[in-house]
């Protein structure tokens, strides 16, 4: 199988500074060989040499679910991104980056990638990346659920405009952004140590989906329709199909207020760790972990809207007792 | 391995077995995912009994979903059998409700 292009999502509220994050990856010379996929015509100044645009089609398939719905635009574009970066043998395009809309939710995105079986072998999904400004931004995520949405789902986080005098200290849209998702690793643009051929390395995924930083999860008090999130222990070593069972029937029936699901689990099937990660009704598959990360506890963390912590444990609870029960009916039973 | 299709039976969804180790040739120790699999599949008839369903394993890669009438569904992944089992028996699965999955109610 030849080597899938790496993808990066970019994503952030209006105005928040996307395109002048990835243009100013473009002019690096690490950003040389990057596609871009825009789903915004107002938007302007990138190289139109480098990008595809897709218009904002969605298609609603299944229950009607807003993360089920196949964004057969950007499939399309990512499509032909693959196409021109197989041709002739050469690779024209070596990594490619989806700009959203400022008002776009990400997860059809991911879900068009997760269900698309072409896409799954010539596309791997790196990082979503959502960008806010340090100006607006703890204004966008009070007000406007696009925004907390983006947050939400993303793995990494960029705090543009911190040098405004208007400003908000960083550390406060920081904690403002972990407390929607407890897992973001977070960047400040103007840092002179920030590093946009980092943040858009091939390896970023890795440190994301292992959790850059450690995942702890704040225990925000939870209202009906607000996005919050929380984290469930895990016993050492997990029933692994009842496991499955449980996430799987999970997220059928609440995968819409599931915003993100990840975590890191043992299981009888492997010495290390496996990290689990899904946004809404599609899960990615498992990644390994060795070394020093395969030593952290097993947990899960949610990120959800609406949903609170208690019926979820209680649940996963169920679950396992029915499979020790079953387990021990097994092993009495007469050969 | 199914000698008809060359299915070699230990999935790619990211709930199956093949997907727990870290190996190129995960397959050695085939029986085990094997065995796995079969446990889940028991797990899942327990769940779907209340409901009057009930589940097969399909050559090792996709799970026969069947209602008390014999109907059936195929589920190419763990996935596809919930929505399956609702459009054979009509009811709506919620794991959070209490009464599922060995809940109070069908204890």
């Amino acid at each position: 199988m030849p080597d899938r292009l790496p993808l990066f999502i970019v994503t952030g509220f209006l105005g928040s500074g996307k395109t002048t994050l990835v243009q100013r990856f473009l002019r690096e010379p690490e950003g040389q060989g990057t596609g871009v996929v825009v789903n915004e015509f107002g938007e302007a100044g990138l190289d139109h040499r480098l990008m595809v645009h897709a218009a904002e089609n969605v298609e609603l398939i299944g229950n009607g679910c807003m993360c089920c719905a196949r964004r057969a635009d950007v499939g399309r574009a990512l499509y032909d991104l693959v196409r021109m970066s197989r041709q002739d043998g050469q690779s024209r395009f070596t990594r490619a980056i989806i700009e959203t809309s400022g008002l776009a939710d990400p997860s059809p995105i991911v879900g068009t990638i997760a269900r698309d079986p072409w896409l799954r072998q010539h596309v791997e999904l790196v990082s979503v990346i959502a960008v806010i400004d340090a100006v607006a931004g703890l204004r966008n995520l009070r007000d406007f659920d696009e925004a907390r949405r983006q947050v939400a789902i993303a793995d990494a986080l960029v705090v543009t405009k911190t040098d405004l005098r208007a400003a908000h200290p960083t550390r406060d849209i920081t904690a403002a952004a972990t407390t929607i998702a407890p897992d973001l690793v977070p960047h400040d643009a103007q840092d002179p140590d920030f590093s946009l051929a980092r943040l858009f390395d091939r390896t970023a995924g890795e440190s994301a989906s292992r959790g850059g930083t450690p995942f702890t999860a704040t225990e925000v008090p939870q209202h009906d329709q607000d996005v919050g999130s929380f984290t469930l222990a895990l016993p050492e070593r997990i029933d692994w199909p009842a496991f499955t069972l449980w996430l799987s029937a999970l997220l059928h029936r609440h995968g819409d207020r599931i915003l993100r699901v990840k975590g890191l689990v043992r299981t009888s099937a492997g010495a290390n760790p496996v990290v689990i990660h899904g946004v809404q009704h599609s899960m990615h598959p498992p990644v390994h972990l060795t070394g020093e990360d395969a030593g952290q506890p097993s947990f899960l963390v949610f990120i959800t809207r609406g949903l609170t912590r208690d019926p979820i444990a209680q649940s996963l609870t169920r679950f396992l007792h029915l499979a020790e029960a079953h387990s021990r009916f097994h092993v009495s039973e007469p050969a | 391995m199914c000698e008809v299709c060359a299915i070699f039976g230990a999935g790619e969804h990211w709930s199956d077995f093949g997907r727990l180790r870290d190996e190129r040739f995960p397959f050695d120790d085939i029986q085990h995912y094997r065995d796995e699999r079969k446990r889940r599949i028991e797990l899942l008839n327990i769940i779907l009994a209340p409901l009057e369903a009930s589940c097969e394993d399909w050559d090792g890669e996709a799970l026969m979903v069947f209602d008390r009438v014999g109907r059936s569904r195929i589920a190419p992944t763990l996935n596809d059998v919930w929505p399956a089992t609702e459009a054979l028996s009509g009811r709506r699965i919620d794991p959070l409700d209490p009464s599922f999955a060995g809940g109070s109610r069908h204890a």
